[in-house]
């Protein structure tokens, strides 16, 4: 019994190793030549009131809400979630090195919380992206910046040149997967931010312009 | 100087508005809250569509939801939203059923949060808040309405509300605008029209 439980942790640890392995590469692009110097995600760039509808799924739990993020200095973002009743659940302030929370409700105030949400939205709000590489497949150009151990690699459509897909990934490792659904360069109408390695996952719907 | 002069006028003008709202008696206090609790102990039903405005200092615009409310005595609820998403939450034996944009879950009426939500939503429309050992009451009223402030008296509440705000017109016994202040000072303010007491509600009404 012992032997089998033992067993069964070993392969359990090699699948482990075995998936956290898995490196994330590009398929079926093809190299371009440079040349943008910088890539922007322009989508939280506005001052005006960014206004979502939230769900989120934090493994087994649904938390639904609205989402308030809005642009208060050059490099620094409120962020505020309530519940669809209006009562705050968290209130912080982000940029890319600093973060101050104003609020959060006793309930949730759990340092992993706080962390994962301070972590994504540092992501998800980050602004300029500077350029190493430049690729190309049939839909999109696709940017790759390198930002310390990060790689962050950016889906413009070609069409439209909207900012659809940004892919992050840490040590080579897929970490978060951000997409967008955009009519114009400031504004996304929804977005969605998924965990590759945890289950979490953020759901975004506008309704800034509802009138 | 010039500054302190405005402040003052600001001051003033201020005390007069909020003087408006003035402290009921003890005993003006007292029939009131003998009147409201009495008369809605006669509801059954209760209907009403709902308009809610969240204030935030630093937006430029108030976020405004709304939607429609149904209940039905002692303690079945359903509270949706219907503008600008759809969002249906249903108190119901215990349950908590969940609609959410199309996803539905249900949960066990235990969680500490949903029961408070309940209580306050049941209670500031059958006048059980009156009672409610958690909060402290104080009474106003003004020329259309009657006013009830409720003040947590815990440390733990007031960590979640700093004060709730329940008007009362003067020739209606159902609460027709309530004004929550959070710890933060922000405000949530919800405005009930078309209240209709008594009609008979389709039990679809508490279904998802």
């Amino acid at each position: 019994m012992r032997r089998f439980l033992l067993q069964s942790f070993l392969y359990s640890l090699i699948f482990l190793l075995f998936v956290s392995c898995k490196t994330y590469k590009l398929t079926d692009v093809k190299s371009v030549s440079n040349f943008e110097k910088t890539v922007e995600n322009l989508y939280f760039s506005s001052n005006e009131d960014y206004v979502y509808k939230c769900q989120m799924d934090i493994y087994k739990n649904h938390v639904s809400g609205i989402l308030i993020i809005k642009k208060i200095k050059e490099t620094t973002h409120r962020v505020v979630l309530t519940s669809d009743f209006g009562n705050k659940l968290i209130d912080f302030e982000v940029s890319e090195n600093d973060f101050k929370l104003k609020y959060v409700l006793p309930d949730l105030d759990k340092k992993i919380v706080i962390n994962f949400l301070k972590n994504d939205f540092q992501e998800l709000l980050r602004q300029r992206y500077p350029v190493n590489e430049s690729f190309e497949n049939e839909n999109s150009k696709i940017y790759l910046s390198k930002i310390d151990k990060k790689n962050y690699y950016l889906f413009f459509n070609k069409e439209n040149n909207l900012l659809k897909q940004i892919i992050y990934t840490k040590n080579n490792k897929e970490k978060i997967d951000f997409s967008f659904d955009a009519k114009k360069h400031i504004f996304a109408d929804s977005l969605n931010l998924q965990h590759k390695d945890f289950k979490i996952n953020i759901k975004l719907f506008q309704i800034t312009e509802t009138e | 100087m010039f500054k302190n002069i405005i402040l003052g006028i600001f001051l003033l003008v201020s005390t007069f508005f909020v003087a408006q709202n003035t402290a009921m008696s003890g005993a003006e206090a007292k029939a009131f809250v003998t009147k409201v609790s009495s008369e809605t102990k006669e509801i059954k039903t209760l209907q009403a569509d709902f308009v809610q405005t969240k204030k935030m200092d630093f937006l430029d615009k108030n976020i405004i939801t709304s939607g429609k409310m149904s209940l039905k005595s002692p303690n079945t609820l359903s509270w949706k939203y219907t503008k600008p998403y759809q969002y249906s939450i249903i108190f119901k034996e215990n349950k908590i059923y969940i609609n959410d944009q199309g996803k539905k879950s249900s949960v066990d009426a235990k969680s500490k949060t949903f029961e408070k939500i309940n209580k306050l939503i049941v209670g500031s429309s059958n006048g059980k808040m009156f009672s409610d050992p958690e909060f402290a009451v104080a009474y106003f009223k003004n020329g259309t309405s009657n006013i009830a402030k409720f003040t947590p008296k815990s440390a733990q509440l007031l960590k979640y509300i700093k004060q709730i705000e329940l008007h009362f017109p003067k020739n209606q016994t159902t609460v027709s605008q309530v004004n929550m202040t959070e710890a933060s000072g922000d405000t949530t303010n919800i405005v009930f029209k078309n209240t209709k007491i008594n009609a008979p509600i389709p039990a679809s009404e508490f279904s998802l």
